[in-house]
């Protein structure tokens, strides 16, 4: 009985379990440490890491939501430009808290068509949310007439970026996302929705409203990304987040969220977005150039997947 | 010869069901009454009609025409989740849990208990644990210790405990049990046959689908033989024994007479089998 608990709990950890993302942040914490001790392990560089590592979470929180569903996002970059120029546009014109509301919701919209196509024209997520990937990035050029607007200085949006408010914003959200994914009914219907959609209709669980509103969380997720990440830069660009997605989905994954679904939760997207900030930053601290830093990425990607995955699931990832 | 309980008027009464997919009839004009603390096992051959009915049942599937009358009152449902709300409950072959969700999320699965906390409805987990562990140390005793781990790490008793506990929980008027012991040891089997009495002493009307027919004649009251989507006979399990069921599931029933046991309590039961 006692090692038949004991058998549980590791492949619990192996699983939507926090030992091997804490373990993998450890080893990386350790060989950076170890290769440039005076510039990696202090205190500002490790601002600077958080700084980095907020952002991410903030927009794979909802992706995270997403993943445990069975679904995936990838428009999440695009549609995280699209909300940064939208905000940094308005906000001459209506002000800078009406202009980030807009800009949050206009991130929402998007993520409310991801999940209306999905659900009601039966597209697998994919696919609807690649294709967004490409709209979105359009619209962002097209509004943007190819333009950047500066958010340098301009209250509030600007200082949205800094740290320690973007730490403290990915903080509130962590917690509004936590108590969404496991104390309330939606959270848990995500969950079964992942465990088994068949299973899911069976017990008559909303499952329509359940995917319009995942992936509307997920938009404004990345809407409120956007404009992070433009105070980051002090600019709106068409091309901001560029490959985004591919960030924080490494995130969500190396902090073991499967994309198998149903397993997972948004402390482990922290601790995954910890994981990959501190890699990337090891990896320019070193000197590494981004042509390398994108394979390593990428590697890491494959391999935070095969560690995670469930091969008997594989055949129902959308 | 006729049970006291067919006496009272029926919980559940499927009359003249026929389903067609295009030019298929699975079911062919069939009729079923089931009554308070009953036990009906269900038997056919493969093709027979058993799963169709079933699936009719629990609202998996609308019937082409005919009348189902739950408690005298005619009823149709248009998914499992309204024929759960309406007291039907199935216990699926393949039982139908959620592998990675713990045994109380999986016995409360749509119907969780919330509380509500600054105006936002959350889980009341200590409240669900608390039913789960009552229902399951009645079921598969030891296994309520273990509300909070995940189902996949249970034995398939152990899971099929969980599916039945699920079907349990909300105090339903009908069950519907699909091959339950198909997946059981022997041990197990006895413990599954003793709990289908519980079930009947409770109250409850229970349909049995199995092929072992020695488990049906052991705790059914009832047994319904179905072959090419109709009733072939509907029988009283101590006026019959296997041989006889063996051979009507087989024949149709067409060399045999009209059984005494349909007598005057199943009238449509005998006339449909013509049509």
């Amino acid at each position: 009985m006692a090692g038949k608990l004991a058998g549980e709990k590791l492949k619990l950890s192996f699983r939507g379990g926090i030992l091997i993302p804490l373990v993998s942040l450890l080893v990386i914490v350790v060989i950076f440490g170890a290769l440039a001790p005076t510039r990696f392990l202090t205190i500002p560089n490790a601002q600077v890491v958080l700084t980095q590592a907020a952002v991410l979470a903030i927009v794979g929180f909802g992706v995270t939501l997403v993943i445990i569903s069975g679904s995936i996002d990838l428009s999440v970059g695009s549609v995280a430009a699209v909300a940064g120029i939208v905000a940094a546009q308005l906000v001459p014109q209506v002000g800078p808290i009406p202009a980030l509301l807009l800009g949050v919701a206009i991130g929402g919209v998007a993520g409310a068509v991801n999940g209306l196509v999905f659900v009601y024209l039966r597209v697998p997520s994919f696919l609807v949310t690649l294709a967004m990937l490409t709209t979105a990035r359009g619209i962002a050029y097209l509004i943007s007439d190819g333009e950047s607007f500066t958010v340098y200085g301009v209250p509030i949006l600007g200082d949205l970026g800094a740290y320690p408010t973007v730490v403290l914003i990915a903080a509130a959200l962590l917690a509004l996302f936590w108590i969404l994914l496991n104390k309330t009914q939606m959270g848990l219907y995500i969950r079964a929705l992942g465990g088994s959609e068949h299973i899911a209709r069976l017990v008559g669980l909303p499952l329509n409203r359940i995917k319009v509103s995942l992936f509307m969380l997920s938009g404004l997720a990345a809407g409120l990304g956007g404009l992070v990440l433009a105070s980051r830069q002090g600019a709106a660009t068409p091309n901001l987040g560029t490959s985004l997605e591919l960030d924080v989905i490494t995130a969500v994954v190396l902090g073991g969220t499967p994309l198998t679904g149903c397993v997972g939760n948004v402390t482990n997207t922290v601790i995954g977005a910890i994981a990959i900030s501190a890699l990337a930053n090891g990896l320019i601290i070193i000197g590494l150039t981004s042509d390398v830093q994108m394979i390593v990425k990428g590697m890491v990607l494959v391999l935070a997947i095969l560690v995670a995955l469930e091969r008997s699931k594989i055949g129902i990832i959308k | 010869m006729i049970q006291q309980s067919t006496d009272a008027a029926p919980v559940v009464e499927l009359r003249n069901i026929e389903k067609r997919y295009g030019q298929v009839s699975a079911l062919r004009g069939m009729s079923l009454n089931l009554h308070k603390g009953e036990a009906v096992g269900i038997v056919g051959d493969n093709g027979a009609g058993k799963s169709t009915l079933v699936k009719i049942l629990c609202g998996a599937v609308q019937p082409t025409s005919g009348e189902i009358r739950l408690n005298g009152k005619p009823i149709g449902f248009n998914s499992p989740h309204e024929a759960r709300l309406s007291g039907i409950e199935i216990v699926y072959q393949d039982l139908a849990v959620i592998g990675h969700l713990t045994i109380t999320q999986n016995v409360f699965l749509g119907r969780e208990e919330t509380r509500s906390f600054a105006g936002v409805k959350l889980l009341d987990n200590r409240k669900m644990d608390r039913i789960t562990r009552k229902l399951i140390a009645g079921l598969d005793p030891g296994l309520e210790n273990r509300t909070r781990v995940s189902v996949d790490s249970l034995s398939g008793g152990q899971k099929q405990s969980v599916a039945v506990a699920r079907a349990m929980a909300f105090g339903p008027k009908v069950m519907i049990l699909d091959e339950p012991t198909a997946a059981l040891s022997v041990e197990k089997i006895e413990r599954m046959l003793t709990l289908i009495r519980t079930l009947k002493e409770s109250g409850l009307a229970v349909i049995l689908i199995s092929h072992r027919l020695q488990d049906i004649m052991t705790v059914c009251d009832r047994v319904v033989v179905m072959k090419s989507g109709a009733l072939v006979r509907d029988l009283h399990v101590c006026t019959t024994d296997i041989d006889e069921i063996v051979k009507l599931m087989v024949s149709g029933g067409e060399m045999g007479a009209v059984s005494g046991a349909l007598g005057s309590a199943h009238p449509e039961g005998a006339s449909t089998r013509s049509g």
